[in-house]
């Protein structure tokens, strides 16, 4: 039983650190834009473009996966 | 697939630390949300195949709370290291944490749940299938104008606090996190929201925020 909750733990744990990074890589870059548009050449008025693009293709994969979403079998 | 998704995540990262030109920038940006953004479905599913009743509640809940903890700690911290070292450093640091957390992540027991036995044809016309359920498509038009209203203006916050106030990325940083308390906030008011007048007077204090907000723009 122990061990069970254990293991509950770790891989909800693991996920929820896997998901916390995947947004902080998209929202990070809303502070950041400035930076990063002055130190890319990036045109800085553009910069809301870095984030923008982002969902994008974020929805059309959204929309694609269901069917392939064997999750737990460590691989695709 | 979460494996698969993962490795992506963290390649995209590391081009987008790695990126000197607008082109790879712009490349990153687009593989980084073609690799994310399923991320989150597919945990909720995995843990819905995977867990049993209360425990598969509790991990759904906690998944959705990564998404409020973010602009609470997550953008202030990113912000604050990013203005102390590099930018590039942020996504070198998920970029490695990502690639631990693969290790972690080749140990999920396998799941099965009879979805590999359906041709994927079938499966995604049972997917178009919903479409023709009239309360499907109110709530996709009502999440289409919700994302157009706030991807038209998030995106762009940044750079209009940096050009026109000055504002570093930790004091933007610090915003977002004053962002998230109300955010969670508004969660636990959501809980009422299955009347439908608190769901319309919480959508029209955000569009009169957003609308207070481009008017000290334009001035």
């Amino acid at each position: 039983m122990k061990q069970a909750a254990l293991h509950f733990w770790f891989f909800q744990g693991s996920l929820f650190a896997l998901l916390f990074c995947s947004h902080v890589q998209h929202m990070i870059l809303i502070p950041l834009t400035v930076e990063i548009a002055n130190s890319t050449g990036f045109p800085v008025e553009k910069g809301g473009l870095l984030i923008a693009i982002g969902p994008a293709p974020r929805r059309f994969r959204r929309f694609c996966s269901p069917p392939f979403r064997t999750a737990g079998d460590g691989g695709a | 697939m979460i494996l698969l998704l993962s490795f992506g995540l963290a390649l995209s990262s590391c081009g987008l630390a790695l990126a000197t030109t607008p082109t790879t920038l712009l490349a990153s940006r687009f593989f980084s949300g073609f690799f994310a953004g399923p991320i989150l479905s597919n945990c909720i599913a995995y843990a819905s195949d995977m867990f049993p009743d209360r425990q598969r509640d509790r991990a759904i809940a906690n998944f959705g709370l990564s998404f409020a903890i973010v602009p609470l700690l997550g953008v202030p911290l990113g912000a604050w290291l990013g203005e102390l070292f590099s930018w590039r450093y942020i996504f070198f640091g998920i970029t490695v944490v990502v690639l631990v957390l693969l290790l972690v992540i080749l140990r999920l027991p396998h799941v099965r749940t009879g979805a590999e036995n359906e041709r994927v044809a079938r499966q995604y016309g049972q997917m178009l299938d919903l479409l023709r359920r009239s309360e499907v498509r109110v709530v996709l038009w009502m999440q289409f104008f919700m994302q157009v209203g706030f991807f038209g203006f998030a995106p762009n916050v940044g750079v209009w606090l940096s050009t026109n106030y000055g504002m570093t990325p930790s004091g933007i940083g610090f915003c977002y996190m004053q962002g998230g308390v109300a955010s969670i906030a508004g969660n636990f008011c959501a809980r009422f929201s299955t009347e439908p007048w608190l769901a319309a007077v919480l959508h029209c204090g955000r569009i009169a925020c957003v609308g207070h907000g481009t008017g000290d723009f334009d001035s």
